[in-house]
């Protein structure tokens, strides 16, 4: 989790699908987790919302219920036992680092990604372009050995090879408007 | 009356070679060290021993800091990782330790990992105690949801939790590499902070270092024209130091030594007085150098500095001798060392005893310059006994030139005081402006460059773990390392508003990291039974429960010491956090904002360094006083034997009056009363001392004593009074207050002569001028 955290910088231009009009958007998502220590890969459920001030909400809905929001530096978690708890940003410097890489990652904020990444646009594939992201500086390294992400009219999927040797992947449904606007 | 050795010259040169062997043994064993670490002259504080370990073990690592910044607009940052680079490659050639913070954190974090279970928040262990199971089980899914990684070997995130609790800067800072780096106001500033692997204090390092970072800025700016490079440490102030005070020495003696040149010429007409007087100075350098050496080891600068100047006392012996000498040509020279002997004894005495007090005010400035003195003194004299009776003899001609003299420097008694009266009330004025300051940063050179480097770096470490803005930090004393690591996690627990810095936030006490394990324990129950249900409901595979369980069994069989911890290379920048002393340890700890330590910690104390350093200074400064006026009683005892009551007080008056004037100016001028400021007043109350001395002691050849005296005046305001040009707001001050206080001295010093004796003056006066006709 330090990874996402301590997170770092930057390269060439490269253009990423943004954010379509709106204010906000939401996706359901798969996250599956592979490592060596599980016996079949992991996989949850959930639902991503993302508003176009940067606010997140991580939501899994399943086999279990977590729920992670971001807003205007206000951070709460609603753990497995339906218990809603705030963290403190500066007990827990991740949160704004997780916060503000998956906004970037969801809203196609290139310069954002620049500064924690050596990005290199790589072979179009039929959901869309693939795009290789490399830390740009230790402190990632310490978490993230590379990243690869597939943009088609936004993002579509995430693969995050981790330091400690598992890997992270997140397919995500088209992104559609939210339905409420809070 | 001295018997001097019949064999004077051998004598001297015996004296000489002495010295000058003893000096080259001293060099030769490492016993003659120069510093310019002006905190170096403190005395030892003996009554708060660990406060003083403290602020020692914190200058200390101070000395050998040294920080750089590399600035540029946001905009290039590609063109700054460019010039980043250069400047590493540039430093791998330095006397430098590069240590950079990720990798330091990293190897921290490999500690944390070899014993899991020993890491906890308070949150964490208040959870793991109140139910082990649930809060594994919630840790365990909540870590595997989030969008972040996942390490097996902290499957619920507790170490995780962990370190990211630990200290760390504020959110604008980020990584460039593996510097860190500030990003704020669309500006990005690169921090490398590094260590010195030689003296910060040797001048051919401070070279290299500068000469390089020279070199480096010229490669920055080819990768990034928008780009600076600013840089920041104890040594780049110290070569400015070291710098100014070599030009000034340069320049201003340089310009001393032609007046003195021209002075001498013009009285003596003859080469060899110049020469005996520049060899016997000399010689008494030499002398205080191999003394001081020889009792300390280590000589303080300052201590060269204002002893070769206080040495400047020595040429009035040699000034006296060759007036007599050249103005009673037919004389021999033993009859007039007999002549100008009393009052040459009389004024050693006097100086000796002014730095005997010195010696014993107990402070390592003080000492320091008052060995050096002292033996350059006792030097000067024998060496004019021993040699310059022989080695002076003037030439017919030049006797009408110091006679001719003698007639330009007479002043009336009652134009005199008028005059005095003046000079004494314009000074008055100036005592209720005087200021009297003791934090001696402000006297030294600082370069605008340097000042505003510093200003840059120091405002770019904003935002950086346990940077308070200031020297300040809480000492917490205990008998050993764990009750102080407890005692620091108390107070920073009890302290409110932002987290304060030490070592208890990396290092957890031994008491707590069983604790740790205790609060697992359920989990762990009947080899791991309830953990390996939990991991397996996540569908992990039964080797990761046995790896935990063993690790969790190794630990709690075994918990490693904080002190073997503590020694790890991983805690290398923590271990400066903790002092060792002789009852136990203290541990520094740094706390923003306001600090109030509640009353049931006895065992902590807010320690402010500068404050305790411009007290320490305070105290030289009022115990030199006491010490100088201590043997100012002493000398008008002695001088009262001699000269009656009245007389030993109008002799010591020239000189009082001369300090008290330049006090007057000093307050002025805007000059602060500090330490340095006090030896000028001890070098005024001595030469003005002595010119009433000498005049009083040649009242039976008045010319040649007002002569002689009007010469030393003379180089005394060559030698010191140019040094209130100096570029060092110490040596300006210093020369400042001794040109007023010699100025005055001089000129009222024929008012210790007796009343008789100015009545006779006259009429001796007149017969001068028709021997000189």
């Amino acid at each position: 989790m330090i990874s996402i955290v301590s997170v770092a910088l930057a390269v060439a231009p490269l253009t990423l699908p943004k954010l379509p009009e709106g204010e906000c958007f939401t996706a359901p998502f798969v996250q599956t987790r592979t490592l060596a220590a599980l016996q079949h890969p992991l996989v949850l459920k959930g639902n991503v919302r993302i508003e176009r001030d940067g606010g997140l909400r991580w939501e899994i809905n399943e086999p279990y219920r977590y729920r992670f929001s971001a807003n205007e530096n206000v951070f709460t978690e609603v753990t497995p036992d339906g218990k809603e708890r705030r963290l403190d940003p500066e007990k827990a410097p991740w949160l704004a680092g997780m916060q503000k890489l998956f906004a970037a990652l969801l809203g196609g904020n290139a310069d954002v990604l620049h500064e924690w990444f050596d990005m290199e646009s790589g072979q179009a594939l039929p959901e869309g372009r693939q795009v290789s992201l490399v830390p740009a500086n230790d402190a990632v390294a310490q978490a993230i050995t590379s990243m690869t992400v597939v943009y088609g009219d936004h993002l579509r999927a995430i693969s995050i090879h981790e330091a400690a040797g598992g890997t992270m992947s997140i397919r995500f449904e088209p992104l559609v408007a939210c339905v409420d606007a809070t | 009356m001295i018997r001097l050795p019949k064999h004077r010259h051998l004598a001297a040169a015996a004296l000489l070679g002495g010295l000058a062997l003893l000096l080259i043994l001293l060099a030769a064993t490492g016993r003659a060290r120069i510093t310019t670490d002006i905190l170096a002259l403190l005395p030892e504080d003996r009554r708060d021993v660990a406060a003083a370990a403290a602020m020692t073990q914190s200058r200390n690592a101070f000395f050998n800091d040294v920080t750089i910044v590399l600035s540029g607009p946001g905009s290039a940052r590609a063109d700054i990782e460019n010039a980043l680079a250069q400047l590493q490659e540039y430093l791998r050639s330095a006397p430098l330790s590069l240590s950079p913070p990720g990798a330091r954190m990293a190897a921290l974090q490999d500690i944390y990992k070899q014993n899991p279970f020993e890491w906890l928040t308070p949150q964490d262990r208040a959870a793991l105690g109140a139910d082990a199971v649930e809060t594994m089980r919630l840790g365990l899914g909540v870590n595997l949801a989030r969008p972040g990684n996942f390490d097996p070997a902290d499957p619920a995130g507790f170490v995780s939790a962990f370190v990211t609790q630990l200290p760390a800067p504020n959110d604008d800072w980020t990584f460039l590499g593996d510097v860190p780096a500030r990003v704020a106001n669309n500006e990005i500033r690169a921090l490398i902070n590094a260590r010195l692997t030689e003296s910060p204090l040797d001048p051919a390092v401070q070279q290299q270092l500068s000469d390089l970072l020279a070199s480096s800025e010229r490669a920055v700016q080819r990768a990034c024209e928008q780009c600076a490079l600013h840089w920041t440490g104890a040594i780049r102030y110290s070569e400015a130091t070291r710098k100014a005070a070599e030009r000034d020495i340069k320049l201003l003696s340089t310009m001393a030594s032609l007046g003195i040149l021209l002075l001498f010429t013009l009285t003596f007409r003859a080469i060899r007085p110049l020469l005996v007087t520049a060899g016997t100075i000399l010689s008494a350098i030499l002398a205080g150098l191999a003394t001081s050496f020889a009792v300390f080891g280590t000589v303080h600068v300052l201590t060269l500095v204002f002893g070769t100047t206080l040495l400047g006392l020595c040429v009035d012996y040699l000034l006296h001798f060759m007036v007599h000498r050249w103005a009673h040509a037919d004389d021999s020279g033993a009859a007039a060392l007999r002549a100008v002997a009393p009052g040459l004894l009389l004024g050693l005495a006097s100086s000796v005893t002014a730095f005997l007090f010195l010696l014993f005010a107990g402070f390592p400035a003080l000492s320091q310059l008052a060995v050096f003195s002292i033996a350059g003194l006792l030097t000067a004299w024998l060496l004019v006994h021993l040699c310059l009776p022989e080695l002076l003899t003037p030439g017919t001609a030049n006797n009408v030139v110091a006679r001719l003299a003698i007639t330009r420097v007479a002043l009336s008694t009652k134009a005199r005081l008028v005059l005095l009266a003046a000079i004494g009330m314009i000074a008055l004025t100036g005592i209720p402006q005087l200021r009297i300051v003791d934090d001696v940063r402000g006297l030294q050179a600082v370069p605008d460059a340097l000042s505003d480097d510093n200003h840059f770096v120091r405002t770019t470490l904003e935002g950086m773990p346990g940077d308070t803005g200031n020297a300040d930090f809480v000492l917490v004393e205990a008998p050993d390392l764990d009750t102080a690591l407890e005692r620091e996690m108390q107070l920073l627990n009890s302290m409110e508003g932002p987290d304060g810095f030490g070592l208890s936030r990396f290092l957890l006490p031994q008491g707590a990291r069983e604790a740790n394990l205790r609060a697992y324990a359920a989990l762990f129950e009947n080899d791991g039974r309830q953990l390996r249900l939990i991991l397996s409901a996540f569908g992990f595979r039964p080797a990761l429960a046995d790896d935990l369980v063993a690790r969790y069994t190794t630990s709690t069989a075994d918990v490693t010491p904080s002190a073997t911890l503590l020694a790890q290379p991983a805690f290398d920048a923590q271990r400066t956090l903790l002092v060792t002393v002789e009852n136990g340890v203290a541990l520094m700890t740094r706390i923003p904002g306001d600090v109030r330590i509640p009353e049931q910690m006895p065992w902590a104390r807010f320690i402010r360094p500068l404050e305790k350093i411009e007290s320490t200074f305070s105290s030289i400064r009022q115990r030199g006083t006491i010490a100088v006026a201590a043997a100012w009683l002493l000398m008008l005892s002695i001088l009262s034997f001699r000269y009656g009551p009245v007389g030993g007080v109008r002799v010591l008056a020239p000189a009082l009056f001369g300090a008290c004037v330049a006090v007057g100016f000093l307050g002025l001028a805007g000059w602060p009363l500090n330490i340095f400021s006090l030896v000028a007043l001890i070098l005024v109350l001595g030469i003005g001392a002595d010119y009433a001395l000498f005049l009083r002691e040649g009242a039976a050849h008045i010319g040649t004593a007002r002569l002689a005296t009007t010469l030393a005046a003379a180089t005394s305001l060559l030698s010191f009074g140019l040094l209130a040009f100096s570029s060092l707001p110490a040596l300006r001050a210093f020369g400042f207050a001794i040109s007023i206080g010699i100025l005055t001295a001089f000129l009222a010093a024929p008012l210790a002569l007796p009343l008789m004796a100015e009545r006779k003056r006259a009429s001796q006066r007149m017969d001068e001028l028709d021997e000189a006709a």
